[in-house]
């Protein structure tokens, strides 16, 4: 490169990558089995408390290793003495004999074990960018940006699917051409508006009424119904994610800015969360926009105190989870050294941090950060943060 | 001990017991609105279904009989008495999962995640004959008793009680009659206050556990950390708790009154004063306006003059204007202990034996008097007059078989009122479901009359009047033909199409 006399160029690197590896997730200890293990319980018997005891792990005898194949092509380069540069790489990392739990028949007995399921797939790109520059004597800063694309879907499940079993929340499927985390349920498509809607439109019980959610009929057969009208309708975990911090230092200040966000993702929001008068509980100011005769373009259906018809697993609950948010922004102010001699001190510096400043999201009522895996809203939100801070060196 | 867990697993009895069963029939309908579930209102939706318990348990059963004969030093008569105690719990599983889906995958022994394959249900008869087998291996190996420190595992009484009852609802009358008279001949089991003294409502409270009534309990016992027993923080009423269920009432009306007429042919019969002289088990059932219970008295008219029990008042207020009494023991403060209670929960108790005898040899031969004998028994147990068929001026008088048979299920209905799920079992075994579970369901009758003198100041004028006027008109449950049987699980389907859809409902 020096002989080349291309001195825009400061650094330029290919980099193919290859390897093969066995599964390493062994965090759940009883991945391998090979007795089945017995747990107890309590049961009253002659008044008294009974030990007893059940299988409560089935020992899978024909799991093996899952073998992660992975591949990786990347180029990183910097520019004009390093001020500007970015690093792109790209992979496919395929996991065959997956170890998952695949859905199990009730009959079998025992919770679902895992078992070698098939081939997951991860394909995408990570790409980096960073930009630093000096100004003059007072001023400089520097950038950087990264953004990550990942397109993960499950490519052989041996002619299988069926609901998560790993998954204690409902409703999420494991399909072929899908990836995991597959949200599985009702197409919903508007309201019965009209008395003529209630006539006419495929139905799911028959006892529904005007301003209750509408779903499409899949399969054409003019009902609506678990076996024939239910698809994927959203996926948990989001398909590109992306950070952006910018640093500036002026004289004595510096300020450092963080977005993060995250793009291509829903979240189901139901229970508590969502619906009116749940469980007995109270009603909030936004159900006030709900499905009347003369309010068709409600945001919720028709209130009920007690009828949960509405409350199927749709596309009605689920919102896209997108969102930009201001992670963090600090400021601070180191004193100069001069002032700092006269009192011994080797360095301080006075700050202010804000977290979670503001966030834009399409998402009304729950965190989009946290909503995907709480759909009650039941995780603490990541809260805003502002806080003041003092360093001292001695 | 393992097969101890199979108790634990199946037998109903832990948090509120059965109890909420009743409201999928006509005798009941839900006070906690939410808890109402699908079947209650007509809808049989196979993605409320689900099989998987049931089936965890059997794998249990099979486990330990493949198992059983590896142990070293097993005691032979040990030995065949724990294995009829798996048989009984197994024969009672595939009992039930044929009662509610028909015919279903049999499995014999334990299976391996390769034998999934290709597996289809197998007929319901052919099932019940397993089951019927299960059952008898079950009478010849099981102790009429355990000791003292076993109470609670089944026995030779509780395998023919069990075995009775599945005869029953197939309608194998002869089996059934059998193997209850085994029961009543076994001298174990005798009905609670046979003679009378007053003391029925007492059969339902903690103090009565383990009494000779009692054939098949889940023990509870109070501070017990898993599966503990809630029945009275959950069923008392309003003002101190959730809502419970509450009596319809067709369920009211299905009382005689204390002459042993029913009402619409009682001359004792006051529309205006409907708990007057009725069949004492009404007053242990149902809690009616007027009553005090946990030091409340309760008012059920739909006013603001009546506080948390009047109908109407809050989310989980009465919906019928009655309230469900059986379970209120009095002695358990609702509020605290009535959340960890100790009482037992009958799976069987004697008084179902007696009236399966009753029901079966009455369908053998008509107005057989050992039917009378039986059914008469639960009844004066209570002080209600026998039934007979020697004096037609009498109102207990029963001339055909037909006439017979009509009274003894209605004696079913009142003395297993909302103790689970028996009514709605019988009105599919009786072909009545369609009829009754169409009909519309009602509360009590009420008017309110405007009179200001009298009225309490909260109430804008208004006074009402019980027992007259319109009934309550409840949203009431549907059922077509074939509601039968529940159908399939829809996660079961998903993954195995060859099992099929019972019909009448969708399938792919």
């Amino acid at each position: 490169m020096k002989n080349a006399d291309i001195n825009w160029l400061s650094n330029l690197k290919l980099r193919l990558g290859w390897g093969q590896t066995g599964n390493e997730e062994l965090k759940d200890e009883e991945v391998y089995l090979t007795i089945p293990s017995y747990a107890y319980q309590e049961y009253v018997l002659g008044n008294n408390l009974y030990a007893t005891t059940y299988e409560s792990r089935y020992a899978n005898k024909d799991l093996k290793w899952a073998t992660v194949t992975s591949w990786e092509g990347a180029i990183e380069a910097s520019f004009l003495n390093n001020k500007l540069g970015f690093e792109l790489a790209a992979y496919k990392k395929t996991t065959s004999d997956m170890l998952l739990y695949l859905p199990v028949q009730g009959i079998f007995g025992m919770d679902a074990p895992r078992q070698n399921a098939g081939k997951v797939e991860n394909k995408g790109f990570d790409l980096s960018i960073f930009h630093n520059n000096v100004i003059n004597k007072d001023f400089k800063y520097d950038i950087m940006f990264n953004v990550a694309y990942v397109h993960n879907e499950l490519t052989d499940l041996k002619g299988t699917e069926g609901k998560d079993p790993g998954d204690g929340r409902g409703n999420f499927w494991y399909l072929e051409g899908n990836p995991i985390g597959s949200y599985y349920g009702y197409v919903a498509d508007g309201y019965f508006n009209t008395d003529d809607d209630l006539k006419n439109k495929p139905k799911r019980t028959g006892t529904e009424q005007l301003g209750d959610i509408k779903y499409k009929d899949l399969n054409g057969d003019g009902k609506i119904d678990l076996a024939n009208d239910r698809t994927v309708i959203g996926k948990e975990f989001p398909s590109w994610t992306a950070g952006l911090g910018v640093n500036l230092y002026y004289k004595d200040f510096d300020l450092s800015v963080f977005f993060q966000g995250a793009f291509d993702v829903d979240a189901y929001v139901n229970n508590e969360a969502a619906y009116a008068f749940f469980n007995g509980g109270k009603v909030l100011e936004r159900h006030l926009d709900r499905w009347t005769p003369t309010n068709h373009n409600a945001s919720y259906p028709r209130i009920t105190i007690s009828d949960q018809i509405n409350y199927q697993f749709s596309s009605y609950w689920l919102q896209d989870a997108s969102y930009v948010r201001l992670k963090n922004l600090t400021l601070g102010y180191n004193v100069p050294k001069a002032l700092l001699s006269k009192i011994n001190l080797t360095r301080v510096k006075v700050f202010i941090t804000g977290e979670n400043l503001f966030t834009i999201t399409g998402m009304d009522t729950l965190d989009p950060e946290s909503a995907p895996s709480s759909s009650r809203g039941g995780l603490y939100s990541n809260v805003r943060k502002i806080s003041l801070g003092l360093k001292v060196g001695f | 001990m393992f097969i101890a867990d199979v108790y634990r697993q199946i037998l109903p009895g832990k948090w509120t017991g059965d109890i909420d069963g009743d409201i999928d029939s006509d005798n009941a309908v839900h006070g906690i609105k939410w808890a109402a579930g699908n079947v209650s209102k007509g809808i049989y939706d196979a993605g409320d279904m689900t099989w998987t318990d049931e089936y965890k348990a059997l794998r249990a059963c099979n486990v330990l009989l493949e198992k059983i004969d590896l142990i070293e030093n097993y005691d032979q008569a040990e030995k065949e008495a724990t294995i009829g105690e798996t048989r009984f719990m197994r024969g009672y599983i595939y009992f039930g999962l044929i009662q509610t889906f028909g015919d279903v995958p049999y499995v014999e022994g334990t299976l391996d995640l390769h034998d999934m394959g290709n597996v289809t249900r197998t007929p319901a008869e052919e099932i019940y004959a397993k089951v019927m087998e299960d059952f008898d291996y079950a009478i010849a190996h099981l102790p009429a008793q355990w000791g003292s420190s076993d109470y609670g595992r089944a026995t030779k009484g509780a395998a023919n009680a069990m075995k009775a009852r599945a005869a029953l609802y197939f309608k194998h009358y002869d089996t059934a009659a059998d193997a209850a008279k085994a029961v009543m001949d076994s001298g174990e089991y005798e009905l609670f206050d046979a003679e009378n003294s007053g003391q029925y409502a007492k059969l339902f409270w903690e103090e009565q556990e383990a009494c000779k009534e009692a054939i098949l309990v889940r023990q509870n016992i109070a501070g017990k950390k898993d599966d503990e027993c809630y029945i009275i923080g959950w069923e008392a009423f309003p003002t101190l708790g959730w809502g419970g269920i509450n009596p319809t009432q067709s369920l009211v009306d299905a009382f005689e009154c204390i002459d042993g007429a029913p009402i619409s042919e009682s001359s004792l019969y006051d529309e205006t004063n409907p708990f007057k002289d009725r069949d004492p088990r009404l007053e242990v059932c149902v809690l009616h306006d007027g009553e005090t219970m946990y030091g409340v008295t309760v008012k059920t008219a739909p006013l603001k003059s009546s506080g948390n029990t009047g109908v109407a008042q809050h989310n989980d207020a009465t919906a019928t204007g009655y309230y469900q009494q059986k379970w209120l023991d009095p002695s358990i403060d609702p509020q605290s202990d009535g959340w960890n209670m100790g009482k037992d929960w009958h799976v069987i108790r004697y008084a179902e034996v007696l009236l399966t005898y009753a029901e079966a040899k009455n369908e053998i031969a008509g107005l057989d008097a050992s039917a009378f004998d039986a059914v008469n028994q639960v009844r004066r147990r209570v002080g209600m007059p026998d039934l007979q068929n020697s004096d037609p001026t009498k109102p207990t008088y029963c001339g055909t078989q037909d006439a017979l048979r009509q009274r003894i299920r209605n004696e079913w209905r009142v003395e297993f009122a909302l103790e689970g799920s028996k009514r709605k079992w019988d009105i599919r075994r009786w072909g009545i479901a369609k009829e009754v579970l169409n009909a519309p369901f009602l509360g009590m009758k009420y008017k309110m009359v405007v009179d200001a003198a009298n009225a309490d100041p909260k109430d804008e004028g208004k006074v009402c009047i019980l027992y007259q006027g319109e009934n309550i008109k409840l949203t009431g449950s549907k059922y077509e033909d074939h509601n039968y049987l529940f159908p399939v699980p829809q996660t079961e389907l998903d993954l195995n199409p060859a099992l099929g859809q019972n019909p009448g409902y969708p399938t792919k």
